[in-house]
């Protein structure tokens, strides 16, 4: 480089050359990390609303069905107060819902990032639904210390047994981010899936428990929801949650095993298009 | 050093897969800068996307051991509605660099100005391409990889462009594709043309245009 230079001389380093596990992990952080600082700045910062609208949708949509139970004169079926026991099936499936939309628009909504060498559609995946679960976790404390003061709901209302609520959310996270994955290499290799999604998922909404309990339904109906993942996960998440609720209806490990089962697939077939070069394309 | 062995790739067309690369073998040693010459439609930016890491192969290896820039002057990966500032830390991030060393040099190189801090959608095409140009200036490779063009913008930019390029390659390999031989001929010490989907390497750069003007015709 001439020393006379007018110019500065490249300010940064070069990226690592050898690929190690440690630099390899290294640099994911790093690419993660700034997907999601961009995406945060393109999914919140368009409009005035921001952040804000994060949680205005999901408090009109409580309204809407708080108010319609009370119309329809519907007696909540758990032990709690309507906003407790809309809140805990209304957040955690949305948030569900969402990262397997996100996870179907990954690939194509940020393709041209993929010339950057180091950014691959997981990392992308992952960043979009470390931000869900970030929104997911405030939106929800929200709600809480919302409800204790204007709707003087104590915080005890939220929680039965600790550990079983800890562990469920824990599931929903792990539930979630393997269905984004799943998602994601599905709508890579089948391109109408996120539209598929987006019909499926409307009357997904209300088999899933969002308005009901498994333990309510009689034995017919109920054998057949215990078959709807997200329908086990609401009830694992409330029978944590709601004092006075215990729920024999759900499995646990059907939900992490249905999980775990989305994951190996979807990691399979990134794998594959990864293997052969896959070229996405945008929409 | 780069490798590639055997390198085949097809993408999925209307009417069953259209091959692009049939069998793509050669070396690309450290200290020697490479052009490739090929026509329009030949398969010179897959191969270079290739090359540097931007796309995989259908079939074959690659071997990478050095740092490779993206296709210099790329502007695809922003986003019109961050500002060029919040871009341009994008990129500092997934490499590692400064942010604050890149931002000032690229907002000085660039001439952006106060603008860096407006959305990319108000940018014109001229300010878009010098962000772009200088932010590929901003982080220190070992190979720069060119498709065809170096810089774009008004004549007074690209001399500059091709000024702090010139240092830039002190230390700096080149792998260029390009139609033009005079490109070529500036930058590089070795040509190859790539035709009907397969490479091949010439030791002269007036042997592989010779060759590539036969193609040709």
């Amino acid at each position: 480089m001439s020393s006379d230079s007018q110019y500065p001389a490249a300010p940064a380093a070069a990226p690592p050359i050898q690929p190690t596990l440690v630099n390899n992990l290294t640099v994911m952080g790093r690419v993660i990390y700034a997907l999601m600082i961009r995406e945060s700045r393109t999914r919140y910062g368009k409009t005035d609303l921001g952040y804000l609208w994060a949680i205005i949708d999901p408090t009109m949509q409580l309204l809407v069905f708080w108010s319609l139970f009370v119309a329809l004169g519907r007696v909540v079926p758990v032990p709690a107060s309507m906003p407790v026991f809309l809140i805990t099936g209304l957040l955690p499936y949305r948030f569900w819902q969402t990262c397997v939309s996100r996870g179907a628009s990954a690939a194509p909504s940020n393709l041209p990032l993929l010339t950057y060498p180091q950014v691959k559609v997981i990392d992308v995946v992952l960043a979009r639904v470390l931000l869900d679960i970030a929104t997911f976790v405030i939106v929800s404390l929200i709600f809480v210390v919302g409800l204790r003061f204007l709707g003087n709901t104590p915080f005890t209302s939220w929680v039965r047994v600790p550990i079983v609520l800890a562990t469920g959310v824990l599931g929903l996270v792990y539930l979630s981010v393997c269905s984004a994955i799943f998602s994601s290499s599905l709508a890579r290799i089948w391109p109408i899936w996120p539209e598929i999604w987006s019909y499926i998922s409307r009357p997904l909404y209300f088999t899933s428990g969002v308005f009901f309990t498994l333990q309510e339904l009689p034995s017919g109906f109920r054998s057949i929801g215990q078959y709807i993942p997200a329908a086990n996960m609401l009830e694992w998440i409330r029978t944590g949650a709601i004092p006075g609720f215990i729920s024999t209806s759900y499995s646990a490990w059907y939900v992490i095993d249905f999980a775990t089962v989305l994951l190996v697939i979807g990691m399979t077939i990134d794998w594959i298009l990864r293997l052969i070069g896959h070229a996405d394309e945008a929409h | 050093m780069i490798e590639l062995i055997d390198i085949e790739k097809t993408y999925p067309g209307k009417h069953g897969r259209i091959h692009v690369l049939r069998g793509v073998t050669a070396t690309f040693p450290r200290g020697e800068s490479i052009g490739i010459l090929g026509q329009n439609g030949a398969g010179k930016s897959t191969l270079l996307r290739i090359m540097c890491g931007s796309e995989g192969a259908s079939f074959g290896t690659v071997r990478r051991h050095v740092a490779c820039s993206w296709p210099l002057g790329f502007s695809g990966s922003f986003s019109g509605s961050l500002t060029g500032a919040e871009n341009l830390r994008f990129v500092c991030r997934i490499y590692g660099a400064d942010i604050g060393e890149v931002t000032d040099f690229v907002a000085g190189f660039s001439e952006l100005g106060p603008s860096i801090n407006e959305p990319i959608k108000t940018y014109s095409s001229g300010m878009r391409s010098r962000l772009a140009f200088a932010l590929s200036m901003a982080v220190r490779f070992q190979v720069y990889v060119i498709d065809e063009a170096l810089a774009s913008g008004d004549v007074a930019f690209q001399r500059k462009a091709l000024k702090i390029f010139e240092e830039r390659r002190a230390g700096s390999d080149v792998i260029m594709v390009s139609h033009s031989i005079q490109m070529i001929k500036q930058y590089c010490t070795r040509a190859g043309v790539l035709n009907g989907g397969k490479l091949t390497m010439y030791d002269t750069i007036d042997e592989a245009n010779d060759h590539y003007m036969q193609a040709v015709s």
